[in-house]
C-alpha cells in the first residue's frame, strides 16, 4: 500500500462512506494505518472525504441523506481507529474539546478526540449545541488546561468567539482551529484566540504550547468591532424586517430566501468581529456559485439587507455594497 | 580689568586701591599681641562697621555661620600652630541677618623655633561662585532623590503587576484544584523561589490539597492526601500554635528547622514567610513561600498577605461552587438518563438543549427504559415552568413514570398512575408528556404503542420519507383527576424512525415567526432512513440555522431509529 494518501484514494473514501458502506470504507482506510499516523489519515482521508461530501451536497451532486451516510461512517471509522491506536503516553492534564457555539458539524470534533488522546491527553468532548456558559461550568467543574474549539464556516466564527471568551473568563486558555479560520493565524488572533492550529495534526502541539492558565478575555480592539456589536444587539428588529419585505421583493413564497439573507448577515456579522472582509466577499461568490442548485440569489438578497440596515452600521453597508 | 590695573594717569596705582577697588580685604595677624587687624574692606566684607572689629579670634568667629564656625575655628587652629599656606571658605551670617559666602587665603609664618611670628591673608566674596555650586549641589541631590522615586515607584509598579497579575490568576477558575495551581504559579513567577499552597478539602472531606511549585521548572505539582500523611503541610506549619512540634512562622522569616519541612523543600531554601488562607471567618488553608537568596521585606509580607487574603476568597468561592454544580449534576442526572441503553434492533439518540446558559436544567425531559416482557419504555415530557422549581418537579416525574411503567401493562395506565401522583403533589406540577412503548415485532420491526398527555404528537419517520404522526389523545397531567387518555400504535419498520419532541422544537422562534410542525416535518424528511443521532445532529442544525443567533427554549427530540433489514 502506498505511503501517501492521493486525491483517487479520497474519492474512494466518500464513494463508498455516502453508500454508508462500512467495511470497504475501513478496509481503505486500515490500508494506510500501517504506513501513517492515525493523526494523518483522519487529516488526509477522513476529515478531506468529510469535506468533499460536503461540497458535493453544497454543489447539489450529493443528496443531505448521503452525507449523512457518509458522516456516520466517518464517525464510525473515527471511533474504530481510536480503539485501534493505544495512546503513546498518558498526560496528567486533560482538554475539552467542542465546536463553535451553533456548529453542528461534530466529526471534526470526534477527530480532534482521537488526534489528542493518542498523543497522551484525557479529553472531554461536548456535543454540538453546547453553550459558551454551559461550557463554563465545564471548565469549572473539570479544570482542563486548555479548551480546543473547532469552527467549520466563518459565518459561525461569533459562536466561536463566545466560546474562547468562555475558556478564558474561566481562566482557561481556547485554542481554535478548523476550516473557518482560513491559512493562517490572524482570524484567531482578531478573536483573541490563546492559540491556533493550522490543521488537526497541530493540535496537540497547540495545546501543549498554550495550555495553562489565561487571563480573562480582553475586550476585541479593531475599527469593526464597535459596528458588530451594534449589529448583533439589532438582529432580531433586522431578522424581523427583512422576514417582512422579502415577500414583496421575490414576488411569493420567501423562506429560503430569508433564511439565505440571514445566512449572509451571519458572514457580515462574522466579517466585523474579524475585521476580514474576505469573509463576506467570499460567502457571497459562494453563494452566486451554487444559485443554479435553486439557491436563492445573493446580489438581490444584499438589496434587502441594505434597505433594513439602520443607518448607524455604515461600515456594514459598505461591505455588503462592495461584496455585491 | 584695564580700569582697575591702569590709573587714567597711566601709572600703577597703590596695592591698597587695587585691592579695595577689587573687593578684596586684608587682615595682619600679630602672634605676640594676640591680635588681627582688618582692613576696612574685610570688616564690610563681614558685615560690620568699619574699625568695629574686635581683633580676637572668638570675634572672628562670632561672625561665621554656626554650620561653618566648627570646620573653620579648627583650620585656623592648626595653621595657626605649624604655619603655611591655607586657603578657607566659609559663610558668615550679617547682623541683618544676610548670610554671604567668602574665601579667604592666608599664609602663617613661623620663626627658627617653629613658633608662628606673622600672619596675613586677603578675603573675598564668592557668595555667587558658591550659590551657583550649591545650586548645583541641590541640584545632584534632587537627582539622587529623583532615581530613588524612580526605583521605589518600579517597585510598587512591580507590586502592582505583581497584584494585577494574581488577581488575574485568581479570578477566573472556580475549580479548587486550579485555582491553588495558579497561586503558586503566581507566586513563584519573580515574587518567590518556591512555594506550598495547602487547601482543606470538603471531598474528600478532611483531606488536603498541596500544591507546589518552584521558579525554577514552572509547574505546580498537585498532591492530595490525609493530612497525617502529610507532616510538612504549609497548613501545619502556619497554624503552628495548634501543634507545637511545628516550627511558628511570623511576619518575618524563619529558618527551615523542623526536619520535615527541609525535607519537603529545596536544599538551599533560606528564608520563608507563610500566610493562613482565611475565609468566612475559617481557615481554609495556608501558603508558605519561600527564597533562596533575596530576603523578605516588610513590604513583600504585606504583598503575600495581600494575595492571601484574595486567594482564600477564590478558593472558597470555589469550593462553593463545587456544592452548587453537585447539586446540578444531581438534578440534571434525575431528569436524562446519563447513557441512553443499548438496545438491540433500534438506534436511539437524544438532544437536549436547555435554555438556561449555565447549567444544563430546564422543564423538558426525557428518559428511555427497560419494561417488563422485553418492551422498552421511551417518554418526551415537559413541566410547566421554568429553572430549578422545574427540574425539580421533572425530576419526581421521571421517576413517577418509571414505577408507573412497571406496574401497568398499557402506556395509559402508567399516565394515569402518574397523573394521581402528581396530583398528590402539593406543590401540583402540571406537565405534559408522550410516552411510547417499543415491542420487538416478528418481523424485525417495532410496534409503537403511544399515549399522550397533552404532548405535541410523536412522528414516524418512514425509511421512504413519509412522515406519520401518531395521534394518542389527552390532557395536561397533573389537573384533573379523570384526564382522557387514548392510545394510538404504529409499526416501525426497519429503516424507519420514531421521533419525539418538546414544544421548543416547534415553537423555536426566528423573528415574529415560529418554527412550526411543517417545517419539522420538511426538516425530518430530509434526513429519513439517516442514523439516529444524524437525525437529532441535524434537526439541532436546522433549528440553530432559523433562529440565526436568537437565544432558544428549552429543547428535547429523541429519536429511535428501527435498524434496516439485513
Amino acid at each position: 500500500m502506498p505511503a501517501e494518501i492521493r486525491p483517487e484514494d479520497v474519492s474512494t473514501y466518500v464513494a463508498r462512506a455516502s453508500a454508508g458502506d462500512e467495511p470497504a470504507t475501513w478496509e481503505l482506510v486500515s490500508g494506510f494505518l500501517g504506513e501513517l499516523s492515525a493523526a494523518e489519515v483522519m487529516r488526509d482521508l477522513v476529515a478531506a472525504g468529510q469535506h468533499a461530501i460536503g461540497l458535493c451536497w453544497q454543489g447539489g451532486r450529493c443528496t443531505i441523506r448521503q452525507e449523512h451516510a457518509a458522516t456516520a461512517v466517518s464517525q464510525r471509522i473515527v471511533a474504530r481507529m481510536m480503539k485501534e491506536t493505544p495512546p503513546g503516553r498518558t498526560r496528567d492534564d486533560f482538554v475539552v474539546s467542542l465546536s463553535a457555539e451553533r456548529d453542528w458539524h461534530s466529526i471534526a470534533n470526534s477527530m480532534l478526540h482521537a488526534v489528542l488522546t493518542a498523543d497522551g491527553w484525557s479529553v472531554i468532548t461536548l456535543p454540538p449545541g453546547t453553550t459558551a456558559g454551559q461550557l463554563g461550568s465545564v471548565i469549572h467543574d473539570h479544570g482542563p488546561i486548555a479548551v480546543v474549539v473547532t469552527c467549520s464556516m466563518p459565518a459561525l466564527l461569533p459562536g466561536a468567539r463566545r466560546i474562547v471568551m468562555a475558556s478564558q473568563d474561566a481562566g482557561t486558555p481556547a485554542i481554535v482551529g478548523g476550516r473557518a479560520f482560513g491559512s493562517d493565524p490572524r482570524r484567531a488572533q482578531r478573536i483573541n484566540a490563546n492559540g491556533w492550529a493550522s490543521d488537526l495534526l497541530g493540535v496537540p502541539a497547540a495545546v501543549a504550547a498554550h495550555g495553562g492558565f489565561s487571563p480573562p478575555s480582553e475586550r476585541i480592539d479593531h475599527p469593526s468591532i464597535s459596528e458588530y456589536s451594534l449589529l448583533r444587539s439589532q438582529l432580531g428588529s433586522i431578522t424581523a424586517t427583512i422576514q417582512d419585505a422579502m415577500p414583496r421583493h421575490i414576488g411569493g413564497a420567501a423562506e429560503d430566501h430569508v433564511g439565505a439573507a440571514l445566512w449572509i448577515l451571519r458572514s457580515l456579522s462574522a466579517t466585523l468581529l474579524c475585521d476580514d472582509p474576505t469573509i463576506l466577499a467570499e460567502d457571497i461568490a459562494w453563494s452566486r456559485d451554487r444559485s443554479w442548485t435553486g439557491a436563492p440569489a445573493p446580489d438581490p438578497l444584499v438589496d434587502v439587507i441594505l434597505d433594513a440596515l439602520p443607518d448607524d452600521l455604515p461600515l456594514a453597508r459598505q461591505l455588503l455594497m462592495q461584496a455585491r | 580689568m584695564r580700569a582697575v590695573t591702569h590709573t587714567t594717569r597711566g601709572e600703577w596705582a597703590p596695592l591698597s586701591e587695587l585691592l579695595t577697588a577689587a573687593g578684596i580685604g586684608t587682615w595682619q595677624w600679630d602672634p605676640d599681641a594676640g591680635l588681627v587687624q582688618w582692613d576696612a574692606t574685610t570688616e564690610s566684607l563681614y558685615g560690620i562697621e568699619p574699625g568695629s572689629f574686635g581683633g580676637t579670634l572668638d570675634a572672628y568667629v562670632a561672625l561665621l555661620h554656626p554650620d561653618d564656625a566648627g570646620d573653620a575655628l579648627s583650620l585656623i587652629q592648626s595653621i595657626a600652630e605649624r604655619g603655611g599656606m591655607y586657603t578657607i571658605r566659609h559663610r558668615v551670617v550679617w547682623p541683618d541677618g544676610t548670610v554671604r559666602w567668602l574665601e579667604g587665603q592666608g599664609r602663617i609664618e613661623t620663626g627658627s623655633d617653629g613658633k608662628p611670628k606673622d600672619g596675613y591673608g586677603i578675603v573675598y566674596d564668592v557668595t555667587e561662585r558658591s550659590t551657583r555650586s550649591t545650586l548645583e549641589r541641590e541640584r545632584e541631590e534632587l537627582r539622587r532623590r529623583e532615581a530613588q522615586a524612580v526605583e521605589a515607584s518600579h517597585a510598587s509598579r512591580d507590586a502592582l503587576d505583581f497584584l494585577i497579575d494574581a488577581g488575574d490568576a485568581l479570578a477566573g477558575s472556580l475549580n479548587t484544584r486550579r485555582v491553588a495551581q495558579r497561586l503558586a504559579r503566581t507566586l513563584t513567577s519573580g515574587f518567590a523561589d518556591f512555594c506550598i499552597v495547602d487547601v482543606r478539602l470538603d471531598e474528600p472531606h478532611g483531606w488536603l490539597l498541596s500544591c507546589t511549585a518552584d521558579s525554577r521548572s514552572a509547574s505546580a505539582v498537585l498532591h492530595e492526601d490525609d493530612p497525617m500523611r502529610m507532616p510538612h503541610s504549609a497548613l501545619r506549619l502556619v497554624m503552628a500554635d495548634r501543634d507545637p512540634s511545628f516550627a511558628k512562622l511570623d511576619d518575618t522569616h524563619i529558618d527551615v528547622d523542623t526536619p520535615e519541612l527541609a525535607a519537603a523543600l529545596p536544599a538551599d531554601s533560606h528564608t520563608l514567610i507563610g500566610e493562613a488562607l482565611i475565609s468566612r471567618g475559617a481557615t481554609i488553608g495556608a501558603v508558605i513561600a519561600g527564597r533562596s537568596e533575596r530576603q523578605w521585606s516588610a513590604a513583600d509580607a504585606d504583598l503575600l498577605r495581600a494575595i492571601a487574603k484574595r486567594a482564600a476568597v477564590a478558593l472558597d468561592q470555589a469550593e462553593l461552587y463545587r456544592d452548587r454544580s453537585a447539586i446540578a449534576r444531581m438534578f440534571q442526572q434525575s431528569m436524562s438518563p446519563n447513557e441512553i441503553p443499548a438496545i438491540e434492533g433500534l438506534d436511539v439518540a437524544a438532544l437536549y438543549l436547555p435554555a438556561t446558559e449555565l447549567v444544563r436544567l430546564g422543564g423538558d425531559f426525557y428518559d428511555v427504559f427497560a419494561m417488563r416482557g422485553a418492551a422498552w419504555s421511551l417518554s418526551v415530557g415537559d413541566v410547566c415552568g421554568k429553572g430549578v422549581v422545574a427540574a425539580g418537579h421533572a425530576g419526581l416525574a421521571r421517576a413517577a413514570l418509571r414505577a408507573a411503567a412497571h406496574a401497568a401493562d398499557q402506556p395509559a395506565d402508567a399516565l394515569l398512575v402518574l397523573n394521581r401522583t402528581l396530583l398528590a403533589e402539593p406543590s401540583r406540577p402540571l406537565l405534559t408528556m408522550a410516552l411510547a412503548q417499543l415491542r420487538r415485532t416478528p418481523a424485525g420491526g417495532w410496534r409503537v404503542t403511544v399515549a399522550n398527555g397533552g404532548h405535541p404528537p410523536p412522528l414516524v419517520v418512514r425509511r421512504s420519507g413519509g412522515i406519520d404522526p401518531i395521534e394518542a389523545k389527552g390532557t395536561l397531567l397533573g389537573y384533573v383527576h379523570d384526564p382522557d387518555l387514548t392510545m394510538d400504535t404504529a409499526t416501525l419498520e426497519p429503516g424507519d424512525a420514531l421521533v419525539m419532541y418538546s414544544d421548543g422544537v416547534i415553537e423555536s422562534r426566528r423573528g415574529r415567526q415560529l418554527f412550526g410542525f411543517e417545517r419539522l416535518k420538511d426538516a425530518l424528511r430530509l434526513v429519513a432512513g439517516s442514523p439516529a443521532g444524524a437525525i437529532t445532529d441535524s434537526v439541532g442544525a436546522t433549528l440553530d440555522a432559523w433562529t440565526a443567533e436568537a437565544p432558544r427554549d428549552d429543547l428535547v427530540l429523541l429519536v429511535a431509529k428501527a435498524h434496516d433489514a439485513g
